[in-house]
């Protein structure tokens, strides 16, 4: 495989002509939210771009984020990786097992040292030296660290990679950690989501692609474009919220109404996700529209922040013990202070 | 924690059974106080009705002063009932109660809300100034009234800038207003703020003290 | 499965659904119409970018009519292109492979660039035609050139 082609000549070897090219831009320019104008310049940017070398390293993790990837409407997984990247290792997509994989990996990262594109899916265990997460025989810290060194910049995809995800969950037992914990010497972007909008995958990867540069990112390190509002702020449902109508329970009339999900314990207006604009399944929907509230799952500790049933103006708690605790001892306070108040009175009357 | 799980989780626990604890210790310990007992003979027989004729009366400007209260009450008219509106009123407060104590009510929409916090905002901010240009008034205002002050507008406009998306990011900035919230919970009993509950009850007292003495209310 | 007759579902009244959003973008293309008029800027709207109901899009389509020309491009799915009743707004719909819409752009121009001939595919063709053309007997006092050239 020739790294050294530029994308257009990578194209047209496999038959891709310059027309759909051109038409693949103006699809990347709509998705993410480009002026249509732009797209001929995308295009040309694109076509004199090189396909970099990925990486794709998997650690603790479900595969959900990969299972997400290959759901890609546009661009089709399969061009993405034939055409666009030259994905030189990936565990769950490629052929190649065993020994045999490796060697490809220790190859493609020797070869493209320094410019290769690093992309991890999974947290990072680091508990009992980071064997609680092996693949064959390295522990994940430490496959990390050597693919990191030769990495032109880390691409973070799904939550628990970018922020530690539901392996970090309380207790966390394998001491789990994002990949910005462990390396702090290369750009990171991380695409957060449980898992991430396919869309938004593929989105951040043609991007870095087109220019070559990490992408305007937010204090979370996400690329604002995708994670620049929160779902309530796009929420098609958010009349409703301004209205002061919502759903009680998830079979009431407010819920068949399609009213806003608040009260159902929608976490939407802290939620920085493009759900609700580039949605789901090829744009079918996303999970408000289908009468679900948020869980807020591109955001850190979405696990731990409380039940995803109750609304975002409760306590995360619901032990009223210690409440109850106060009142008691503010009774017994009361109490005492009017006993030692009612004495005093009594004696100073006894005095006089 | 992050700053938000930090303010919906412990901040607001403890704020809640420091509330508790301080309205519960500092009511009884003024309900149970002896009183002196009154061997005059009174004016009036039940003297209670006075109680409710005074709390009133006294939320009345008196006549004879009405020029020159009129407009310090008329603003903490707005600053209260515009607090109320906005306490009571917004539905995510509602949900809040409700998680706390079961009662519920309806709500009221998004915009009327932020319209009273704005008018609640200003009439505290107009209170205030009043209180630093009035010379009497700033005679006698303690720390307390300062402080008190300041717990009640933080909330109001934390609140508004929350709604607004200003100043720093939603969740930091909706943490930020649960925060100020639980500061006042926190020091409502111990400063002047503790007249939500007082208020009537010592308003109560004085009318059914005057009434026993046949004083005019 | 109980059944979705237990699931009350509540008809709702029709409506003309118009946002007034197909409106305020019939505005926007007079302008850039009357600028590739004057300056022969090219600009282009993207039709989903916009929060635009299905009855905005109709009333669009409606309002805009169809002009002289109509294409189908056909690469890597389908692209249907033509001209509105008013020269120099074209509707561009871009469709996957599978026929999902991809794309869907009003273009203010002259001419889509994505019906303009890349020049790439110019030079590549004057290659190709040329070899294709070796295998015919050449013409009496003609020479062949360099077409990579130009
Ligand atoms: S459903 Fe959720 S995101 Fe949508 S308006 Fe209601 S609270 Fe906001
Ligand atoms: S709606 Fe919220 S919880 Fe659901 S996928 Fe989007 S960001 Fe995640």
């Amino acid at each position: 495989m020739n790294d050294d082609q530029t994308l257009e000549q990578a194209l047209l070897r496999q038959g891709v002509s310059r027309r759909a090219f051109l038409k693949y831009c103006a699809a990347l320019a709509s998705l993410m939210a480009m002026p249509a104008s732009a797209a001929p310049a995308l295009a040309e940017g694109l076509a004199k771009a090189r396909r970099p070398a990925v990486i794709w390293l998997s650690f603790q993790e479900c595969t959900g984020c990969t299972e997400s990837l290959t759901r890609s409407f546009y661009p089709t997984l399969e061009t993405l990786i034939f055409n666009m990247l030259s994905l030189d290792y990936h565990e769950t997509l490629m052929a190649a097992a065993g020994f045999q994989a490796e060697a490809a990996r220790e190859a493609a990262m020797a070869r493209n040292h320094g410019k290769y594109l690093l992309v991890v899916d999974g947290s990072v265990s680091t508990g009992l030296d980071g064997s609680y997460s092996t693949v064959a025989g390295h522990a994940n810290v430490d496959t990390l660290k050597r693919a990191a060194q030769g990495a032109a910049a880390i691409v973070a995809v799904g939550t628990c990679s970018s922020f530690g995800g539901i392996p970090k969950a309380n207790p966390n037992p394998t001491a789990a950690r994002p990949v910005s914990d462990i390396v702090h010497d290369k750009p990171i972007i991380n695409i957060s989501g449980c898992p991430p909008i396919p869309e938004v995958i593929t989105g951040v990867l043609a991007q870095y692609l087109t220019f070559g540069a990490i992408p305007e990112l937010d204090e979370h390190r996400r690329p604002r474009i995708f994670y620049g509002n929160t779902i309530h702020d796009r929420c098609y449902r958010r009349p409703f919220y301004d209205q002061g109508k919502f759903a009680k329970t998830f079979d009431d009339e407010g819920a068949r109404n399609g009213w806003c999900l608040y009260e159902l314990g929608c976490k939407g207006p802290t939620t920085y996700n493009a759900c609700a604009t580039v949605k789901w399944n090829e744009a079918t929907s996303f999970p408000i529209q289908s009468g679900h509230g948020c869980l807020g799952c591109s955001e850190p500790d979405f696990w731990d922040k409380g039940s995803f049933y109750k609304p975002l103006s409760t306590p995360t708690w619901s032990d009223r013990a210690p409440l109850a605790a106060g009142a008691v001892g503010g009774l017994a306070l009361g109490v005492a202070a009017a006993a030692v108040a009612r004495h005093r009175q009594k004696r100073i009357t006894e005095e006089q | 924690m992050d700053l938000l799980s930090f303010a919906r989780g412990p901040a607001l626990q403890w704020a809640l059974v420091i509330f508790l604890l301080g309205v519960v210790w500092r009511l009884t310990g003024i309900l149970l106080l002896g009183r002196a007992p009154d061997y005059s003979e009174p004016r009036n027989a039940p003297a209670w009705p006075g109680a409710f004729k005074l709390i009133l009366t006294r939320s009345w400007p008196k006549r004879e002063f009405a020029a020159r209260t009129a407009f310090g009450e008329t603003m903490s008219y707005v600053f209260h009932i515009g607090l109320a509106i906005v306490v009571l009123g917004f539905a995510p407060h509602i949900l809040l109660i409700q998680s706390l104590t079961g009662l519920s009510w309806p709500g009221l929409p998004t915009g009327l809300v932020t319209l009273s916090a704005a008018l609640t905002a200003g009439a505290l901010a107009v209170l205030l100034v009043r209180r630093l240009m009035h010379p009497v008034l700033r005679l006698i205002s303690n720390f307390d009234d300062y402080f008190s002050w300041l717990v009640v507008m933080l909330p109001v406009v934390t609140g508004l800038m929350a709604t607004a998306h200003a100043g720093p990011r939603y969740e930091t900035m909706l943490a930020v207003h649960i925060l100020s919230a639980e500061l006042m919970l926190a020091w409502l009993p111990f400063g002047k703020l503790m007249h939500s509950f007082l208020v009537f009850v010592s308003r109560g007292t004085t009318g059914a003290l005057f009434t026993r003495k046949g004083a005019a209310l | 499965m109980s059944g979705l007759a237990d699931i009350g579902v509540r008809i709702v009244a029709a409506q003309d659904g118009l946002s007034g959003n197909g409106h305020a973008l019939i505005h926007e293309l007079d302008k850039r119409l009357e600028r590739l008029a004057e300056q022969g800027a090219t600009d282009a709207i993207d039709l989903r970018g916009l929060p635009l109901s299905a009855a905005d899009l109709q009333m669009l389509e409606d309002f805009l009519g169809v002009g002289e020309i109509e294409a189908r491009i056909d690469a890597l799915g389908l692209t249907r292109v033509y001209e509105t009743a008013y020269a120099g707004i074209w509707r561009v719909t871009y469709y996957s492979e599978d026929g999902k819409v991809v794309a869907d752009v009003l273009e203010v121009t002259r001419q889509p660039g994505i019906i303009t001939t890349p020049p790439g595919d110019v030079a590549d063709a004057c290659g190709r035609l040329r070899e294709a053309l070796g295998d015919l007997p050449p013409l009496p006092g003609r020479s062949t050139n360099n077409c990579e050239a130009s």
